[in-house]
């Protein structure tokens, strides 16, 4: 249970808060006990930290590779002249900390990738969504899914904007959006008013609060819209799609951590999942079909050779193409990759997967490079 | 009647972003509906064809296939990426 003894200090500042029986002390201790890993620091990411850390949210972590430029300030509301060129997330930090002296909180300039994103989301209750693109967003959305995290996603574009809070047991951000888009528009293509991520911050801000608190939360499983040329909002149900790879057991996204050791001395193909180094040997036999699993467009922004039939299809397609061909298939962190491996090898074929996908071959070599 | 609603860059199609339709088109499905509009509309069926855009009936997020019945309400939604 949650210490709920506060210093005189606390029970001022949270005053206001502490006399709603939907807060208490009992609500403020778990805001205090409570660590929030907030992805972004930009249009959301600024106001949805600002009054987490004026509420007492004891833990919260920003990340963020970025540098403040003169055109974020019209909506990064954190950072002000003075501040163009630094760094995002140590930036918003000492804003924070200048807010809310009695809270911890953490910069982490690096953008979230698959390298940090494991430990950062394991270490964290909720996590923020505030990005500004659909790849980072899907990695959120899979590791919260391995590590059994809510997260809340946020969007905005020009006038509107819209939420979702997703958790490991409702749908998740592949049954809504199961391809990346060829070009999402960004704000900096688009366009965008300041307020509007100001707004859906604070309601990111306030569901998370409301999660933490054990209030109900609107946005569960419900896509929240917020136009604000017509100030209407309107509330979608979300279901979880049946054929969306959430409701396939998991496979660790993580799982270049746990590399089986390269096959030594034996067949290459001798295991169903393969490593980078096996899958290189194998590329290399000649006679074997190579197939990237991921969608045309993610294929499209990089790939490491093969056929590219995005994972829906690959039942289909991939049998005539291999005509009796070992299969090599990969994606981006080989949880698409394994469960077409099995399906294909369910239908008869030899199919394998590259383990940890893309992602784990750029992790290991970075660990090269490192050594 | 279908009433169909427009959000976002959608609604440019459409005045006030929405508009009635007597019927589904037939076979009956949102699909077969975005289809229409694109027949009636070129530069609406090409902003429907996107890949993110998606589809809700009487305020649930579903599939293309999903069936609509004389007083559904259907919404389209592109994707909303900013941040």
């Amino acid at each position: 249970m949650a210490d709920i003894l506060f210093t005189e200090r606390e029970r001022q500042r949270y005053a206001r808060q502490l006399q709603l029986p939907e807060v208490g002390d009992r609500g403020q201790a778990r805001l205090r006990e409570a660590r929030i890993l907030v992805v972004g620091a930009g249009g959301l990411g600024c106001p949805a930290a600002l009054y987490l850390a004026a509420a007492g949210v004891g833990t919260l972590t920003l990340v963020d590779g970025d540098r403040v430029e003169l055109s974020n300030l019209q909506r990064q509301v954190l950072f002000g002249d003075d501040q163009v060129g630094r760094g995002k997330a140590g930036s918003a930090a000492r804003r924070l900390r200048d807010t809310n002296g009695d809270i911890s909180v953490t910069a982490v300039e690096e953008y979230l990738g698959a390298d940090n994103a494991g430990r950062l989301i394991a270490e964290s209750d909720l996590v923020l969504d505030c990005t500004d693109n659909f790849a980072t967003r899907y990695l959120i959305n899979d590791f919260c899914l391995h590590h059994r995290k809510p997260w809340l996603f946020a969007g905005v574009n020009r006038f509107e904007g819209s939420m979702a809070l997703f958790t490991p047991d409702t749908a998740c951000f592949r049954c809504l959006y199961p391809d990346a888009p060829e070009a999402g528009a960004s704000c900096s293509e688009a366009g965008v008013m300041g307020m509007v991520p100001g707004l859906l911050g604070l309601h990111q801000a306030g569901e998370a609060l409301k999660y933490l608190l054990g209030l109900t939360v609107a946005a569960r499983e419900t896509l929240v819209l917020f136009d604000t040329l017509t100030l209407c909002q309107r509330r979608l149900a979300l279901r979880p799609d049946s054929g969306c790879i959430c409701r396939e057991p998991m496979e660790d996204p993580e799982s270049t951590r746990q590399i089986p050791p390269g096959a030594q001395g034996r067949n290459p193909v001798s295991e169903p999942s393969l490593d980078w180094s096996t899958w290189e040997a194998l590329a290399q036999q000649g006679d074997v079909l190579l197939v990237d699993v991921r969608t045309a467009a993610e294929h499209g922004e990089f790939n490491v050779g093969g056929l590219n039939v995005p994972a829906t299809e690959a039942e289909s397609r991939v049998p005539p193409l291999a005509a009796g061909r070992i299969v090599g298939l990969y994606c981006q962190t080989g949880r698409r990759s394994g469960g077409v491996a099995r399906r294909l090898n369910d239908m008869g074929l030899e199919a394998y997967s590259l383990v940890g996908g893309i992602d784990g071959r750029a992790a290991g070599c970075r660990r090269n490079l490192a050594r | 009647m279908i009433r169909v609603l427009f959000f976002g860059r959608l609604g440019e199609y459409a005045e006030n972003g929405r508009m009635e339709l007597t019927s589904p088109p037939a076979p009956g499905t949102a699909a077969a509906l975005r289809d229409h509009l694109g027949a009636v509309d070129a530069g609406l069926g090409k902003a429907l064809a996107e890949p993110q855009v998606m589809v809700a009936v009487n305020q649930e997020v579903v599939d293309w296939d999903s069936p609509i019945h004389d007083g559904d309400e259907v919404a389209f939604l592109p994707p909303v990426t900013g941040g």
